[in-house]
């Protein structure tokens, strides 16, 4: 049976494989240099290593292993691993929060409309950081789908999924044509995916026939008519532009803060 | 709302529902009720979707979130029929407007409290694994819905020491406001992330193996009726779209 030190000591080892991305081999001649003492943990660790028994350190080193394959070929090396895609849900879950804290402050449902423009202004703090962390093909348009599966399911509408999808992808494009460096195509990139928010008013626009006339019977010709000159259909086209500009604009912003205090701080 | 966004422990509910049936409900409820139109049919179906997330709310013994959508969305529509046709000019407008947004997204946003305040992580995760999901789609959700929580707790603690600090929002600058409470905030999020990230990769998220899971999830007779209201209201808003229905 294993004593506890030894026990910790195969932990450490396991611990230093995955971080310092160096080889098993060097990894067990660090173990083997701990002495005798450790002798029959070595035997253990080895043992397991060879019937496969190694639970989690065996899941460390097949992911250890393939990152160093992908080193080697130039395809690979770019496709989306499980720590890209953790990130994606981490900054999808920062952006989210910063944009909800935005519209509780803005909140009133006929300033609703404005949000179009508040939450590109004020998301493009987290954005930009979220950027840094941003070097492969995929990362914004994923960020766009899971923005608009989260409207989907607070009841915003299926239409943010959508809008989510293909304004992320232009982002990704463009990004990639900066090749992921570019500043002055990351804050176009940013205000090309800000507009992913006209998603959640397009359902105030489709189907408008129909709504208006409803309201034509119960209100009266006057309302409607009213409504449609503050509401006009081309005002979708405002918001589309309103969110694009707010976006260039909060992508600014993000990219000062980002050099005023993130690369400061050695976290960008 | 963030302490309440997806619970770790599974909750006690007179009728559980499968996460999928969930997400469908979701679905009709905002699709319906957002581009449904008016008058015809809809005016039986309208009601009927409107009352689902209130009659879930009620099994899932969360009386309190019940209430207020009673009371909200019942001033709402209380207001369109009675207050509107008094008030004149923009006045009018703005009270129209109120209630037309109310009345149309509350039922969505409820229906949404219900799956979130119902489902716990892993079910939501093994439902997603079930309709056959990328894992490209479910680890970002499943780690956002992890995070939510804790973003939100560290906002509270920052705005707690800001507002110690004086920094409130009708303290002057509200540029410096936003940077002084977001960029604290960005800053923690990410360390968090970061450790959040290498403990998920420990314990084996993104391995090159099948994940098992230990949520047991499936549709039974309760899912089924659900199931058909969404088809059926589903089905008449297809039809009325096609002019076959009025």
């Amino acid at each position: 049976m294993l004593t506890p030190i030894p026990f910790v000591r195969i932990w450490f080892v396991v611990w230093k494989m995955f971080i310092s991305r160096g080889s098993q081999q060097r990894a067990f001649s660090m173990l083997l240099r701990g002495g005798g003492l450790y002798k029959h943990a070595v035997v253990d660790v080895q043992e397991r290593v060879q019937t496969g028994h190694f639970g989690i350190g065996e899941v460390l080193m097949t992911e250890q292993s393939r990152h160093v394959e992908n080193k080697d070929s130039e395809p690979t090396a770019n496709r989306l691993q499980a720590k890209d895609l953790i990130n994606v849900g981490i900054f999808t879950a920062i952006y989210f929060v910063v944009v909800f804290a935005v519209s509780l402050i803005g909140f009133m449902p006929t300033l609703m409309p404005l949000l179009a423009v508040l939450v590109p202004f004020i998301g493009g703090i987290p954005f930009m950081l979220y950027l840094t962390r941003v070097k492969k093909f995929g990362m914004v348009f994923i960020m766009g789908l899971v923005l608009g599966i989260l409207m989907l399911v607070t009841g915003m509408g299926y239409w943010a999924i959508l809008t989510g999808f293909a304004f992320g992808l232009l982002a990704d494009l463009i990004l990639r044509s900066g090749n992921y460096r570019s500043a002055r195509k990351s804050i176009l990139g940013y205000g090309v995916f800000s507009m992913w928010v006209t998603g959640n008013f397009i359902p105030m626009f489709v189907q408008r026939e129909s709504y208006f006339s409803s309201l034509a019977t119960g209100y009266g010709e006057e309302y409607t008519q009213a409504l449609a000159q503050v509401v006009p259909e081309w005002s979708l086209l405002l918001f589309f532009v309103g969110s694009f500009v707010a976006g260039i604009l909060g992508g600014l912003i993000g990219k000062a803060i980002l050099k005023k205090h993130f690369m400061r701080a050695g976290i960008a | 709302m963030a302490r309440e966004l997806l619970r770790g422990k599974a909750v006690q509910t007179t009728i559980p529902l499968d996460p999928r049936t969930k997400i469908l409900l979701v679905l009709t409820v905002s699709t319906i009720l957002l581009s449904g139109g008016n008058g015809g049919i809809m005016n039986v179906v309208k009601p009927i979707i409107a009352a689902m997330p209130l009659l879930l709310l009620l099994f899932s013994r969360n009386v309190k979130m019940a209430g207020v959508y009673l009371v909200v969305y019942g001033l709402a529509f209380a207001a369109e029929i009675y207050l509107v046709p008094l008030t004149q000019g923009a006045l009018n407008f703005l009270i129209l407007a109120t209630c037309g947004i109310l009345s149309r997204f509350m039922p969505g946003l409820m229906m949404g409290y219900f799956l979130f305040s119902t489902t716990t992580v892993s079910e939501f995760v093994a439902a997603m694994e079930r309709m056959h999901v990328s894992q490209k789609i479910v680890i970002p959700l499943s780690v956002m819905f992890r995070f939510f929580p804790t973003v939100g707790e560290e906002y509270v603690a920052i705005a707690d020491a800001m507002r110690m600090r004086g920094i409130r929002l009708g303290g002057g600058n509200p540029a410096a406001m936003m940077e002084y409470r977001l960029v604290p905030l960005l800053m923690c999020s990410v360390k968090i992330g970061e450790e959040l990230s290498a403990s998920a990769l420990t314990r084996g998220l993104g391995a090159p193996v099948q994940r098992t899971n230990i949520c047991v999830i499936g549709f039974h007779v309760q899912d089924m009726v659900a199931i058909a209201i969404c088809v059926t209201s589903l089905g008449v808003f297809g039809l009325r779209v096609l002019g076959v229905l009025q």
